[in-house]
């Protein structure tokens, strides 16, 4: 018999990889490219804490929607 | 570090799936490989010699300060080591020493046959090597690496030569290594998980590291978008950060401490998770109170990104603002406490041992609660308006690196060398390892309060006579704890030649965790068919 496959290897569990993986990604991008629109926002600290408050509203979402799997 | 065998591991291979380890010999296994464990003591190694390369530096330093008056360096070789020090500790040695623990030990505490893109793995640590040599040939260009500090802060940077350019391209791609790592943690954790371990089930070295790397893509973007614009100030004729063209330098310090401070916590939240795993291992009993420790790791992580500009109380800004930075600054102080309560708790009536991992826990929770509560005297804004940018602050923030992360870090080595080599490590040299490092590290460091709340500046070469005293007392310090590191070094080459006993799948009565229940050493593919959690 074969061996079952590995894990990482099943096409769904790669999809769901691919995804999370994009999803970070480009939040990664947006922070980047936020820090040069910060330049341009009149009030820095205000800039930086709507980048901060974004980063409040992620943690809570992305990692509260997985507490129960 | 590891001494993975070649061949099939012996043992309870029926319960670990297919052991075949294919890689090819020589160098080429360790420019090639995937696998997480490989990858994991390349990270480790690689932090360890960086971890010299500072501490030389850092010797030059206290060498330099072991008496007043210019003693050894000219004082703008003292700036660049300064500079350089800093950013080889926090991007080449505490970063990548936490990676590597990830890299080890994540796969193995879920149940995963592997990290969720073992190349891009690989090319994570591999872009680390030729930045840290970027760094260091900086030294060796006209004009000598950067010497505006390791906070990078324009106008500085602006003037600064051509070893600036070469600082900021080493910042970008060891910023590049840490996103891919940190996507590539996230992804593991949220989607290769051994079936029934749900998130809460996690070992909470997992979710230290699991929130750290959300911090990690949330800041450094941010440090890469800064140093960007530096560069575009030095050659491309921007006026991000630059006066005279209308641009603001302040503006810097907020976008570079936006990063700056989660980065203290992205450097001991992995540390918070190694404690939080030994602790309860040698006092044989649970962690205590597992869901706030997690909330706490978030509230933390959280609270980070809104306490940065309490590291330019002196710059100047409103007073509403000076007291929010203050306020929320505090209030990190609750998550904080409510962790090292719970650590003391756990320990509470346990059947304690004291092997040097434990030793190592202890020595944490203490030096690192002395490094807290100086942190919170740091925060009070008048308090910090005298403090700032004395040595109070330097000690303040080593007994928080030092005495806090490293600490940690010297704890988890002897905890899994074991699972790594295969071998037990000597008992007695890593007690020795640890009460050597204990007494230097707080002669070295205790002194700078004194010397910070009596006035003396960071970052100079020189001082007045009235601070000579101390000045020598924390240079024998600093020295007798860089020696001290190579009791460890010697430790581990003596667990990589298998010179003592053979350590059993677990070690360690206390342990729990799924890392112990393969052999030892861990076979090179483990997991392939995943353990099923209760």
């Amino acid at each position: 018999m074969d061996a079952p496959q590995r894990r990482d290897r099943d096409p769904a569990t790669r999809a769901s990889i691919r995804r999370t993986a994009i999803v970070l990604a480009t939040i990664a991008v947006v922070f980047f490219c936020g820090v040069f629109a910060s330049r341009y926002i009149g009030d820095t600290s205000l800039a930086m804490t709507v980048i901060g408050g974004s980063v409040f509203a992620f943690l809570l979402f992305g990692i509260g929607r997985h507490l129960r799997r | 570090m590891s001494s993975i065998p070649h061949e099939h591991a012996a043992g309870d291979e029926h319960e670990h799936g297919h052991e075949h380890a294919h890689y090819p010999g020589g160098m080429l296994r360790w420019i090639m490989t995937t696998n997480h464990k490989d990858i994991g003591t390349m990270y480790l190694w690689f932090s360890f010699t960086m971890f010299m390369v500072g501490g030389v530096m850092a010797l030059t330093i206290r060498a330099e300060l072991f008496q007043p008056g210019l003693q050894l360096v000219h004082p703008e070789f003292f700036n660049q080591m300064t500079s350089l020090h800093g950013l080889i500790m926090v991007f080449g040695a505490i970063m990548p020493a936490a990676v590597g623990f990830a890299n080890w030990m994540i796969p193995l505490m879920i149940g995963a046959p592997d990290m969720a893109f073992a190349r891009m793995n690989n090319w994570s640590f591999w872009l680390l090597p030729p930045a840290g040599i970027m760094l260091l040939t900086s030294l060796f260009v006209p004009g000598g690496a950067t010497s505006a500090g390791w906070t990078l802060y324009p106008p500085l940077t602006i003037q600064n030569g051509m070893g600036m350019d070469l600082a900021i391209f080493a910042v970008h791609i060891m910023g590049a290594s840490s996103i891919m790592g940190s996507i590539n943690i996230i992804t593991t954790l949220l989607n290769l998980r051994a079936p029934g371990m749900t998130l809460m089930k996690m070992p909470l070295f997992c979710w230290t590291w699991l929130i750290t790397a959300y911090l990690l893509i949330a800041v450094m973007p941010v440090l890469a978008g800064a140093v960007t614009m530096l560069l575009t100030d030095r050659h491309f004729g921007t006026s991000f950060f630059n006066a005279a063209g209308g641009g603001d330098p302040v503006l810097f310090q907020h976008i570079f401490w936006f990063f700056g401070h989660p980065e203290v916590y992205i450097i001991i939240l992995p540390a918070f998770g190694i404690i939080s795993e030994i602790l309860p291992v040698y006092s044989r009993k649970p962690l205590f109170g597992y869901a706030s420790m997690v909330y706490a790791v978030a509230g933390i992580a959280i609270l980070s990104f809104i306490v940065w500009a309490h590291h330019m109380f002196t710059v100047g800004m409103p007073t509403a603002g000076l007291l929010f930075y203050m306020y929320a600054t505090m209030l990190i102080a609750v998550p904080t406490g409510v962790k090292v309560f719970n650590w003391l708790a756990t320990m509470w009536r346990g059947s304690i041992t004291f092997e040097t991992p434990m030793l190592f826990a202890l020595g944490f929770l203490f030096l690192f609660t002395m490094g807290g509560f100086t942190g919170l005297v740091l925060a009070i804004m008048p308090v910090d308006i005298q403090l700032h940018d004395t040595y109070y602050v330097v000690a303040h923030f080593h007994y928080v690196m030092v005495a806090g992360s490293l600490f940690a870090f010297f704890a988890g080595v002897y905890h899994w060398i074991p699972k790594w080599t295969g071998t037990m490590y000597d008992e007695r040299l890593g007690k020795i390892h640890f009460w050597l490092s204990l007494v230097f590290f707080n002669v070295a460091f205790f002194p700078q309060h004194f010397l910070g709340l009596a006035g003396m500046p960071r970052r100079i070469p020189d001082y007045a006579t009235q601070f000579a005293d101390w000045n020598m007392v924390s240079s024998i310090g600093a020295f007798g704890f860089g020696f001290s590191q190579l009791l460890l070094l010697y430790v581990v080459i003596k667990c990589i030649r298998h010179d003592g006993v053979k350590a059993p799948a677990k070690p360690w009565e206390g342990a729990t965790t799924l890392e112990w229940t393969v052999p030892s050493p861990a076979p090179y593919h483990t997991f392939e068919t995943p353990p099923v959690v209760k």
